[in-house]
């Protein structure tokens, strides 16, 4: 007789004997419970980080490859740019001192053109007859695969300390900022992506609709990267600046406008800044809404600069804003944003007809990076 | 890429003949559970159980398999270019091309062979995207 069948003939015995085996697994498994649980949680938690941390690492290598892949494409020199990739990719940015805010603003630009500068002599060394769009946009790109090595390694820092310390705590908060993180490292790798090919992005939309209004009209660089049109519009004169295209490059809109108010003394009835704007989930992308103040993102000094002159001069502020979510600014233009440059234009034109008489002068700037649009 | 991809295969195989055994095993032990019940009228309830746990690990082990790879963002997206006449207002949509920028020299209009400029460069939205943005709220 097998053991099956001795089982099978013992009924009420088995019956007894499962009974008390699930009643011991359950006290097992409650004492378990409270003397454990949260250690089981937290290596819950450190298994699903590890998951997003090994995807982030393939991320952040996927992001190298393609640098370096691109960068070795352009080259005609045969050079191995691995070990200077590498080496900027380790970059960091130290921001200056606030403890002393006086003069921030001047030591922040300082630092920021200093930083911008090295960026360029560097793809300037490692492809040395590379014309100013490609540095732009490969500067943009060794950006974006700096940005994508930095979260990885933030992400790594937390994990291996939640790991050590088995803290709670630590493991909860980075776990709980992980989508957001998740979500954000796609964006740069698909503004990688855009770089490479060159293609506008989403936070172009304020240089492109610029670039729709200064068509055909002549144009001059006012401060570095930064070019300007005096476009006729709706019988005022409109003064319409961006960034220098079709590179990747946001230029200088803050040093741009503070150097025409003071050429014009003061002379302008208004200033339109559009730029792109992060929206709320259940906003739809690409809708246009209006607003007053400086908008212009980034650390702060084109901001800085605009509100100081605007004040100086007392000049009334308006902004376009174009609602994009935080995957769309960095990645290829979508479709629903680029079909939002005619309605910016009409509210432009309507803000310019009720807020201004015949003949002023008012200022129009087109905030963002410039990659895939020229002027 | 060839070696990775080749590591995938073999993975693959593995999977498969794992969820093969997997499922042999499981069909046995159903077996031997309904011959248990009809010599002995006794069910098996552990052996069932197991058998039927093991059964539903090779189901969820397939559709694991059988899913897309998420997307990382380094997928090339779909990417089209507007080209437009500026005297007869022709228009016309193409694949983007490398070199292609917004408000550049484009290719002559085929109606008045004027030269046309690109008028737009956008990626086309995918429909996952639409899917997760959508909402009656």
């Amino acid at each position: 007789m097998d053991i099956q069948s001795t089982f099978a003939s013992q009924t009420p015995f088995q019956d007894n004997i499962v009974a008390v085996i699930l009643q011991v697994l359950w006290l097992a498994f409650f004492a378990l419970y409270m003397f454990y649980g949260q250690k089981i949680q937290v290596k819950i938690m450190l298994k699903e980080i590890e998951a997003s941390l090994f995807r982030l690492k393939m991320m952040r290598n996927r992001g190298r490859e393609i640098t370096i892949s691109t960068i070795k494409s352009i080259s005609k020199n045969g050079d191995d740019p691995t070990e200077r990739i590498d080496r900027l990719l380790e970059h960091v940015y130290i921001p200056p001192v606030n403890l002393d805010p006086s003069g921030i603003i001047r030591r922040l630009e300082h630092l920021i053109n200093v930083r911008d500068f090295k960026f360029k002599e560097e793809v300037k060394m490692m492809i040395p007859d590379a014309d100013d769009a490609q540095i732009n946009n490969l500067t943009n790109m060794i950006e974006a695969a700096t940005a994508l090595n930095q979260i990885y390694k933030i992400v790594r820092h937390y994990f291996l300390i939640g790991k050590k310390t088995s803290s709670f705590y630590i493991i909860l908060q980075l776990q709980m900022i992980l989508p957001q993180i998740m979500m954000e490292t796609k964006a740069y790798a698909r503004a990688l992506v855009a770089f490479k090919n060159g293609q506008p992005i989403g936070d172009g939309i304020g240089p492109l609709i610029a670039a729709r209004l200064m068509r055909g009209s002549e144009l001059y660089e006012i401060a570095d990267d930064t070019v300007i049109g005096r476009v006729p519009m709706e019988g005022r004169v409109a003064y319409v600046l961006k960034a220098k295209g079709p590179g990747g490059n946001v230029g200088k809109p803050g040093e741009a406008i503070r150097q025409l108010l003071e050429e014009k003394e003061g002379e302008i009835s208004r200033i339109i800044i559009i730029d792109a704007a992060q929206k709320f989930e259940g906003e739809k992308p690409g809708e246009v809404i209006e607003g007053t103040g400086v908008a212009i993102g980034g650390p702060g000094v084109d901001k800085y600069k605009v509100e100081e002159v605007a004040t100086k001069y007392k000049i009334p502020l308006s902004a376009i804003l174009i609602k994009e979510g935080i995957g769309d600014v960095v990645s290829t233009m979508r479709k629903e944003i680029a079909d939002s440059v005619n309605d910016a234009i009409d509210r432009i034109k309507r803000i310019i007809r009720e807020t201004t008489k015949e003949g002023d002068s008012i200022i129009i700037a087109g905030i963002g990076n410039t990659i895939g649009i020229a002027q | 890429m060839s070696k990775s991809s080749g590591d995938l295969r073999r993975t693959q195989i593995y999977f498969v003949l794992m969820i093969i055994v997997l499922v042999l095993l499981s069909f046995i032990t159903l077996l031997q559970v309904f011959r248990t019940y009809e010599k002995k009228g006794y069910v098996d309830y552990l052996s069932l159980a197991l058998s039927i746990s093991a059964l539903t690990l090779s189901a969820y082990l397939i559709l694991q398999m059988r899913m897309k790879p998420q997307k990382t963002g380094f997928e090339p997206p779909e990417v089209f270019t507007i080209i437009r006449c500026p005297k007869c207002g022709f228009e016309a949509t193409r694949k983007f091309k490398e070199g292609d920028y917004i408000l550049k020299e484009a290719e002559q209009c085929p109606k008045c062979k004027e030269p046309t400029f690109i008028y737009m460069i956008f990626r086309k939205t995918d429909e996952e995207e639409k899917k997760r943005e959508r909402h009656d709220l």
